[in-house]
C-alpha cells in the first residue's frame, strides 16, 4: 500500500488562528520540532482559512513540489472542504490531505495547560502525518439531483418555503398532517408588534399555495418512510382518510355540518364530527373524525346527489421521489399541567395564551368576546404569568421560548383596547421583547395603556375562600415583599416545544435532535438551516423557538439552499465507500450478513459490490477476516499507523485513545471545544465514520503498544446514521471485553458509550472520569488482571474439556 | 467633611461587602448559588415567610453579595426545611441546602441563638440526648413506660450513664465541642465589645 521507494514530500500547514490556537499551543516549538523531519516541509500562518492563507498554501505546494498535505488547524468539520478544494487548485487530489484538530479538540479545551497541549498537538500532527502517508487519491463520484422538494409541515414556514421553491420553477410536495395547512399562525387572532390580523395575512398565502401549479398539497398526510440519499430520496407518504371524496366535494361545508348530531365538547376548539377546522381552511374539505362519528349518515343524506361522502375510504399510500427535503414541522404548546402549583386544569379560569388567542379570535368559541370560562362573565382583573415552561431547569426546558413575553404584552394591549377599564398585571422574571419594533411595543404597553408589570415568578395560583376570584401569590422582588393579589382570570404565557412525534420523524429521516428534541442544525451560526444530513434542511420553530418573522426568514433561507442544490443538477458523493481486493477474499460470507444496505452480494463464487447502495459504514470491513474489504481513508493500516505513531513515544499517562464516530461523537467533542469546556489532555482522538468500522484488532493493538484506555463513542442507537452501526459496535465490544479479560488486561480499560452531537458536556465529563479511573488502575502492564470466574462457569468449562 | 454628613453617606453605602461567604458556598460545592436570577419563586413558595419576616431570596442574595449582616439575622433560623423552594427553583438551586449552609457559617462565626446554644451545650452534650427523659417534666412518660411493663428509661445512653462519655468523645472527635466553644468565645467577645461601645 505504501508508495515504497518513492519519496513523499509532505506539506504541514500550521494555523495560529489569531490567538485561538497560538495563545495556548506553542506553535514556534511545533515548527521547530517538525522541521527536523526530512520529508516534511512546515509552514505556519496566522489565518490559514483567509484568502492570504489559502494562496500561501497553493504557492507553497507548487513551489516546494509538495504532494501530500497535513493541516493543523480547526476541526475539519468547519473548513475541511475549503482546504480540500484549495489543494485541488494546486494540483493535488483533494483526498490526499489529513487534518490535526488542534483547536476544538486541543487549544480550546486545554487553555490552562499550554505545555501539555503543545505535546498533545505534536501527537495529533504525528498521527495526521502517518495517516496522510498512506492515503490514496480518490475520484469524486457524482449523482443527479431530482428537481423537486418535499416539505414536511404546512405552517407559515412550510408555506413560505414552498412558495419560494415553486416560484423558482421546481416541483414541491407539501405534506401536512392536519386537514388544513396554516399551522399555529392560522389559529392566532392578531400578531405582535403590528397587531395585524393573523389570518388576513396568512389566508392569501394559503390560497396561493393551493393554486400554485408547481405545488402538490398533501394534507391530512404523514411521512411513513424515507430512503435514499441527497438528490434521490424515496419517500412514502400515508394519506389518512377524510371520508370525503375530494374530487367531488365543493366545500359548501354547512350542509353536512349542520345536520351532524355530534358536538365534540372542547372549550377552545368546538366542532362537529364532520366539520372543517375553520372557515378559511385550505383545502376547504370537511373531514369526519372516525372516533366520534356514530355512523348515522345524516351528512350523506344532506349531501344528496353530489354524493361526496364515502364512509369506506381507506388510508392511501403514496410513493414519491424527491431531490431534497425541508422539515418545517413547527411547535407544540407547552402543557402547564405538570407545574402543580399553577393549578391549570383544576381551575377553569387559569388558561394559556393559546386559549386566550382562541377567545380573541372571531372564529373562536366566544366569537371574540373575552369571558371567564367559569361563569361566562367578562373579567375585571386579568393577570399574565410569564416564563411558564421556559427557562426552567427543573422540567428540562432551560431555553427561553422567545415569543411568550411579546404574546402576553400583545394580549394585554388588545384587552385594554377592547375593555379600557380592565385591570392588568403582568408578572415577569425578565421581559425579553426581542425582535424588531418589539421593545417599542413593550414601552407602549406601559406608557400608553398603563399595564402594570410586576417582577415576580409566580409561586402559586389558588382559589379564594370567600369569593369566586383567584389568588395569585409570589414575591415582588423589587419591593422584597410577598403579595397575594386577587384576579378574575390568569393567563399563563406558555412556552414552545418541538412538534409532537419529532423523535419518530428524526429517526425516519436519520437527522439529529438537540437535548430538548428540537432538530439540530449543522452549525448554530453559519449553517442554521441545514440538518446533519446533506439534502435535508430545517426551517421554523422545529429548529428552536421562533416568532413568525424569524420562521419565515429561516424558511426562505432553507428554500434558497434547496434551489441552489437543485439548480446544480448534480451533487458530489462521498467516495469513502467500500472497496474490494478480490485476491484476498475467501468467500466466507460474513460481510454479506452484516450489511443492511444490500451493497454486498455473493453469487457464483464471486462477491459483487453495489457501490451506490453502500453508505460507507465499514461494518463489513471490520468483520472481514482477510481484510479484503476496506473503506479508503479508514483502512486498518491507516488507523494502525496512527496508533503506532502515537505510542512509539508515549507522551502522557494515562493515555486514552478515543475512536469517535463522524456523525455524533466527533461533533460532540468539537462542541466541547466550541463551548470552551475543559477536560484533561490525556485523550487522543481518532476519527472513524462509524463505530461499526472499528476492527477489534485495532483495540488490541492499542493496548499492545501501551495505551492505557480505549474509548469507543458513537451515536445513540436510535439516531445511528447507519441504522444499526452502533448496535454492531456494541456487540463487538462485548467480545473485545471478553478477549481482553482472557489476555489478562482489565476489561474496564475499554469503554463504549453514546455521545450525541449536542453533548459536549457529556464528552468532557466522560474523559475526566475515565482518566481518573485509569489513574487508579495504573499504567497498563501484562497479567494485571484475572477475570473472576464463577464456580458454575468453571464446572461447565471443565466438563467441556473432559468431553474433548 | 463633617461627621454628620459622613454618617449619612455611610448609611447609604453597601456595608462590608466581601466575597467571603460566597466563597464558603463554593468551597462546600454549592457554587450553583451563583446561577440565581432573583425570580422570587423561593420566597413566594415559603410557608414560613408567609407568617414571618424571613425572605428566602433576599437572605441568599445578601449572602451572595457578601452582606455579612445576614449571619446575625434571626430570620435564617426560621426556615422549616420543607424544601418547597428547592422543588420549584427554575435554576435547580438547592435553596434549602443553602440556608442550612448559611446557618453552619453563622455558627462557625459565633452567631448562634441562645436557645440553640443551650440545647446543644447543656442538654445534648451533657446527656447525649436531644430530648432527655430524665427531667422532672418527663415523669409522665416514665410512668407510661412502666405501665406497659417497660423499664422507666429507654435502653439508650440514659440507661448506661458510662456511655455519655463515649458520646462526648465522639462529639469532640467530629469537632462539635470545638464549634460550641468557639461560638461561645466569639459571642462573649462581641458582647464585651458592644458593652465597651455603649460605655464610651
Amino acid at each position: 500500500m505504501v508508495t515504497r521507494g518513492l519519496k513523499l514530500k509532505i506539506g504541514l500547514f500550521l494555523c495560529d488562528c489569531g490567538k485561538n490556537i497560538s495563545g495556548v499551543i506553542d506553535n514556534k516549538r511545533l515548527i521547530e520540532h517538525f522541521s527536523n523531519y526530512p520529508e516534511i516541509h512546515v509552514i505556519g500562518d496566522q489565518y490559514l482559512c483567509s484568502e492570504l492563507g489559502l494562496n500561501k498554501i497553493i504557492e507553497e505546494i507548487k513551489e516546494k513540489k509538495i504532494d501530500r498535505v497535513v493541516i493543523a488547524a480547526c476541526s475539519f468539520k468547519l473548513h475541511g472542504l475549503l482546504f480540500r478544494k484549495t489543494i485541488e487548485k494546486a494540483g493535488i487530489n483533494r483526498f490526499l490531505i489529513s487534518f490535526a484538530n488542534i483547536r476544538e479538540q486541543n487549544s480550546w479545551v486545554h487553555a490552562n495547560e499550554p505545555e501539555k497541549a503543545t505535546k498533545k498537538a505534536i501527537d495529533q500532527i504525528n498521527m495526521a502525518i502517518e495517516q496522510v502517508k498512506l492515503l490514496k487519491p480518490l475520484e469524486v463520484q457524482y449523482s443527479s439531483v431530482l428537481p423537486s422538494c418535499l416539505i414536511i409541515g404546512g405552517g407559515i414556514a412550510g408555506i413560505k418555503a414552498a412558495m419560494v421553491i415553486a416560484d423558482a420553477g421546481y416541483k414541491v410536495y407539501l405534506v401536512e398532517k392536519e386537514p388544513t395547512i396554516g399551522g399555529h399562525m392560522a389559529l392566532f387572532d392578531k400578531t405582535f408588534p403590528t397587531l395585524d390580523c393573523s389570518i388576513c395575512i396568512l389566508g392569501p398565502l394559503m390560497t396561493e399555495v393551493k393554486d400554485h401549479p408547481n405545488i402538490e398539497l398533501l394534507t391530512y398526510s404523514e411521512l411513513e418512510k424515507v430512503d435514499g440519499y441527497v438528490g434521490n430520496f424515496e419517500v412514502s407518504i400515508r394519506k389518512n382518510p377524510r371520508f370525503i371524496k375530494e374530487e367531488v366535494c365543493v366545500g359548501c361545508v354547512d350542509i353536512c355540518r349542520d345536520v351532524c348530531p355530534i358536538d365534540i365538547e372542547n372549550t377552545y376548539f368546538p366542532r362537529k364530527a364532520i366539520d372543517v377546522p375553520y372557515p378559511q381552511a385550505i383545502p376547504l374539505f370537511p373531514n369526519i373524525l372516525e372516533e366520534y362519528c356514530i355512523g348515522c349518515k345524516a351528512c350523506e343524506l344532506a349531501c344528496g346527489d353530489r354524493n361526496a361522502i364515502d364512509f369506506d375510504q381507506k388510508p392511501e399510500f403514496l410513493d414519491i421521489s424527491v431531490g431534497t427535503i425541508i422539515v418545517a414541522t413547527g411547535l407544540k404548546i407547552f402543557d402547564p399541567s405538570i407545574l402543580g402549583e399553577l393549578n391549570y386544569q383544576k381551575y377553569s379560569d387559569v388558561i394559556t395564551t393559546m386559549q386566550m388567542e382562541r377567545l380573541f379570535n372571531n372564529d373562536g368559541p366566544t366569537h371574540g368576546r373575552i369571558i371567564r370560562p367559569s361563569n361566562g362573565q367578562p373579567p375585571k382583573k386579568v393577570s399574565f404569568v410569564l416564563c411558564v415552561g421556559s427557562r426552567n431547569k427543573k422540567i428540562h426546558r432551560e431555553y427561553c421560548s422567545q415569543v411568550c413575553c411579546n404574546v402576553a404584552i400583545k394580549q394585554a394591549i388588545l384587552l385594554k383596547k377592547e375593555y379600557p377599564d380592565i385591570n392588568i398585571n403582568i408578572y415577569y422574571t425578565d421581559i425579553r421583547s426581542i425582535s424588531k419594533n418589539c421593545e417599542e411595543f413593550y414601552n407602549r404597553a406601559r406608557e400608553v395603556f398603563g399595564i402594570r408589570f410586576i417582577r415576580s415568578n409566580i409561586s402559586a395560583i389558588l382559589k379564594s375562600d370567600t369569593s369566586e376570584e383567584l389568588i395569585i401569590r409570589g414575591e415582588d422582588v423589587t419591593e422584597d415583599a410577598l403579595f397575594e393579589n386577587k384576579t378574575d382570570l390568569v393567563v399563563l404565557a406558555v412556552g414552545i416545544e418541538p412538534a409532537e412525534n419529532t423523535d419518530k420523524l428524526s429517526q425516519i429521516l436519520g437527522i439529529s435532535q438537540d437535548s430538548y428534541g428540537f432538530l439540530l442544525e449543522k452549525h448554530l451560526k453559519v449553517n442554521p438551516s441545514e440538518s446533519s444530513i446533506f439534502g435535508i434542511y430545517i426551517a421554523g420553530a422545529i429548529q428552536g423557538p421562533k416568532d413568525i418573522p424569524s420562521s419565515i426568514a429561516q424558511a426562505e433561507s432553507a428554500a434558497a439552499k434547496v434551489i441552489s442544490l437543485i439548480s446544480k443538477k448534480k451533487v458530489e458523493l462521498d467516495p469513502h465507500v467500500v472497496c474490494f481486493d478480490e485476491e484476498k477474499c475467501d468467500l466466507c460470507r460474513l460481510c454479506e450478513n452484516i450489511c443492511m444496505f444490500n451493497a454486498l452480494n455473493i453469487e457464483k463464487n464471486h462477491l459483487d459490490i453495489i457501490q451506490a447502495n453502500c453508505t460507507g459504514c465499514g461494518a463489513c470491513a471490520a468483520q472481514c477476516p482477510t481484510d479484503a474489504l476496506y473503506i479508503p481513508g479508514f483502512t486498518k493500516n491507516q488507523i494502525s499507523a496512527q496508533i503506532n505513531s502515537l505510542l512509539k513515544d508515549k507522551s502522557e499517562f494515562p493515555l486514552i485513545i478515543a475512536f469517535l464516530c463522524n456523525w455524533c461523537s466527533y461533533l460532540g467533542a468539537d462542541l466541547a471545544g466550541i463551548s470552551k469546556l475543559t477536560y484533561p489532555t490525556n485523550v487522543r482522538i481518532i476519527h472513524v465514520m462509524c463505530t461499526a468500522m472499528l476492527n477489534p484488532s485495532l483495540v488490541f493493538e492499542s493496548f499492545f503498544y501501551g495505551a492505557d484506555g480505549v474509548l469507543i463513542a458513537g451515536c445513540y442507537p436510535q439516531d445511528c446514521h447507519y441504522q444499526e452501526g452502533f448496535k454492531k459496535a456494541t456487540t463487538r465490544y462485548e467480545s473485545i471485553k471478553q478477549m481482553l479479560a482472557e489476555t489478562g488486561i482489565n476489561e474496564n480499560r475499554v469503554k463504549i458509550t453514546s455521545i450525541s452531537a449536542g453533548e459536549g458536556e457529556k464528552f468532557a465529563q466522560i474523559i475526566t472520569e475515565f482518566k481518573e479511573e485509569l489513574e487508579n488502575l495504573g499504567p497498563i502492564r501484562p497479567e494485571e488482571y484475572t477475570k473472576p470466574i464463577s464456580r458454575k462457569e468453571k464446572a461447565i468449562d471443565k466438563a467441556k474439556l473432559d468431553e474433548i | 467633611m463633617s461627621e454628620n454628613v459622613e454618617k449619612y453617606i455611610k448609611r447609604k453605602v453597601y456595608k462590608s461587602t466581601s466575597s467571603r461567604i460566597a466563597q464558603k458556598f463554593v468551597d462546600a460545592g454549592l457554587e450553583k448559588i451563583r446561577a440565581c436570577i432573583n425570580c422570587g419563586t423561593c420566597t413566594g413558595s415559603c410557608p414560613s415567610g408567609r407568617r414571618t419576616a424571613y425572605r428566602t431570596r433576599s437572605a441568599i442574595r445578601r449572602a451572595l453579595t457578601g452582606d455579612e449582616s445576614v449571619l446575625k439575622d434571626i430570620d435564617i433560623w426560621l426556615c422549616s426545611t420543607c424544601y418547597y423552594c428547592y422543588e420549584r427553583c427554575p435554576r435547580d438551586i438547592p435553596v434549602t441546602d443553602m440556608i442550612i449552609k448559611l446557618r453552619n457559617i453563622a455558627v462557625e462565626e459565633g452567631y448562634i441563638l441562645d436557645s440553640h446554644f443551650g440545647l446543644a451545650n447543656d442538654i445534648f452534650y451533657a446527656t447525649g440526648h436531644g430530648v432527655p427523659a430524665t427531667g422532672e417534666n418527663n415523669k409522665k412518660w416514665r410512668d407510661l413506660r412502666e405501665s406497659y411493663g417497660l423499664p422507666p428509661l429507654p435502653p439508650t445512653v440514659h440507661s448506661y450513664p458510662e456511655a455519655v462519655k463515649e458520646c462526648q468523645e465522639l462529639m469532640n472527635a467530629v469537632g462539635f465541642r470545638k464549634l460550641l466553644d468557639n461560638a461561645a468565645k466569639l459571642k462573649e467577645e462581641r458582647a464585651q465589645a458592644a458593652k465597651k461601645d455603649k460605655e464610651e
